[in-house]
């Protein structure tokens, strides 16, 4: 399992456990990814990560057109051994979306279930942003020319 | 948007390469992938000899540690074809900064207009509103001969109303390709400065 | 089977004293395919551990090399869930207070759950 800020994993280790999952990855609603458990290679992360938000936000457009102001929250694609579960929702930190892979030890019913939990723990545990963030200070904009220039060559 | 860790001071932003088919966004992330070097380009899929994907040519990008904050910036180039739009939607919902990729040839002017309504489209917020993000310009195949190109003054009074700016790219010499992306990271890391209350 | 006709089937559950819900739940997925239940019961999160609990409990019955599960009674302190094997991967499933007539409850269900296809 790897998250990328602490506060996530055990709110994650919870939904695998529960649900039963095989594979969960968490990722911003551009793809960007937040925690994943279950893969072995990156390139697939990112291509699931990718290929997951797209799904969604596809889907967004087609609740758009048939049912405008409705929030088609969850995607379910049923195989023959597994199950893809999809799902967005709001968090501190913006949209989040979450997939979820599970087999016949678990159900549509029970990831729905635990996901509803997940969901309410990361609105629950995420930190609230800082108000006045120390982020960039004087000669921010030097420093990063200074290092442009010897990055890319630029003159 | 882009992603700001206060704990582990680090700062991650978005640039997306949009425009219409082969004007050369591809190539142009091609030309920086070759310049920048391996090891500050953690994580790119090129590294780990992925094949070119159609779709999504992604580069990150580590800019370095500036004023203790380590920087990256993922640069993002999508197909053009209209069975990716949603992808490219996707991406603009998140981007941090745009590079306008536009073909200089003569020919190409609407296909250029088409592109960059197609972006403005792709960038309405909920409330109806075109997201103001910064961008540059960076009309490719200025090494083509002049008969068949606009030169960038016209290409600006055209395609450029904001006066962004912008670049004529050669991109078989490499020319100008990574002063356009210089440019943008400054603009974008200026917005973020500015909308952090900070001054720089 | 029409929409009206389940819910006349659950109405005689629900119409015994105490049972709070009557729930059709496909097994499989663990979702309501159909339900009677007061407002405030989360019957989705019913359906989907029910579900699971006759799953396993089957599992178990079938390792042991015993039959099919038929009916299944957890007994709690503040309530009873009692499922009912339906037809089809369906099942019967009704959540009860714990003074409910359990033996009527069981008969009931017993009765009512092939009726479900």
């Amino acid at each position: 399992m790897r998250v990328l800020e602490p506060w996530l994993r055990e709110p994650l280790a919870d939904l695998v456990r529960e649900s039963a999952a095989r594979v969960v990855l968490v990722m911003t609603a551009s793809g960007q990814v937040i925690a994943q458990h279950g893969f072995t290679r990156s390139l697939d992360v990112m291509a699931a990560a990718a290929l997951g938000a797209g799904i969604l936000a596809t889907t967004a457009e087609l609740a758009d057109l048939i049912a405008p102001g409705d929030d088609f929250g969850a995607v379910v694609h049923q195989g023959g051994a597994q199950g893809v579960w999809l799902a967005g929702f709001d968090t501190p930190r913006g949209r989040w979306v979450t997939l979820v892979v599970f087999g016949r030890e678990s159900s549509v019913g029970l990831v729905r279930m635990f996901f509803d939990r997940f969901a309410s723990g990361v609105r629950r545990l995420a930190p609230a942003p800082t108000a006045t963030p120390e982020l960039l200070a004087e000669g921010f904009e030097r420093e990063l020319d200074d290092s442009l220039r010897a990055l890319f060559g630029t003159g | 948007m882009a992603r700001i860790d206060q704990d582990a001071r680090t700062l991650r932003a978005t640039l997306v390469l949009v425009g219409p088919r082969d004007a050369g966004s591809s190539s142009l992330l091609r030309t920086v992938r070759d310049r920048v070097p391996a090891d500050r380009r953690p994580g790119d899929p090129a590294r780990a000899g992925a094949t070119a994907d159609p779709l999504l040519d992604w580069l990150p990008i580590d800019l370095g540690t500036i004023t203790g904050w380590r920087v990256r910036v993922d640069c993002y180039a999508v197909s053009s074809r209209t069975s990716y739009d949603t992808t490219r939607r996707l991406l603009l919902q998140e981007a941090d900064g745009l590079m306008l990729v536009l073909d200089s040839q003569a020919g190409r002017l609407e296909d250029n207009l088409a592109a960059l309504r197609a972006v403005q489209e792709q960038l309405l917020d909920r409330d109806g509103r075109v997201r103001d993000l910064p961008q540059v310009c960076c009309y490719t195949k200025q090494d083509l001969p002049e008969e068949l190109i606009l030169q960038p003054a016209a290409l600006d009074a055209t395609l450029n109303p904001r006066g962004a700016p912008s670049f004529a790219v050669r991109a078989v010499a490499g020319e100008n390709v990574l002063e356009s992306l210089h440019a943008l990271v400054t603009l974008v890391m200026r917005r973020l400065v500015a909308a952090n209350g900070n001054s720089a | 089977m029409s929409a009206d006709r389940w819910s006349a089937l659950l109405a005689e559950v629900t119409g015994i004293a105490g049972v709070r819900a009557a729930v059709v739940v496909a097994a499989e997925d663990g979702l309501v395919v159909h339900e009677a239940a007061m407002d405030e019961l989360p019957t989705d999160d019913l359906a989907a551990l029910a579900s699971s609990v006759v799953r396993r409990a089957g599992e178990l019955l079938a390792a042991l090399g015993n039959d099919r599960l038929r009916l299944c009674t957890l007994v709690a302190e503040r309530g009873t869930v009692v499922a009912a094997q339906g037809a089809q991967g369906l099942w019967l499933v009704a959540l009860a207070d714990p003074d409910t007539e359990l033996g009527r409850l069981r008969l009931q269900l017993g009765d009512l759950a092939p009726e479900f296809a």
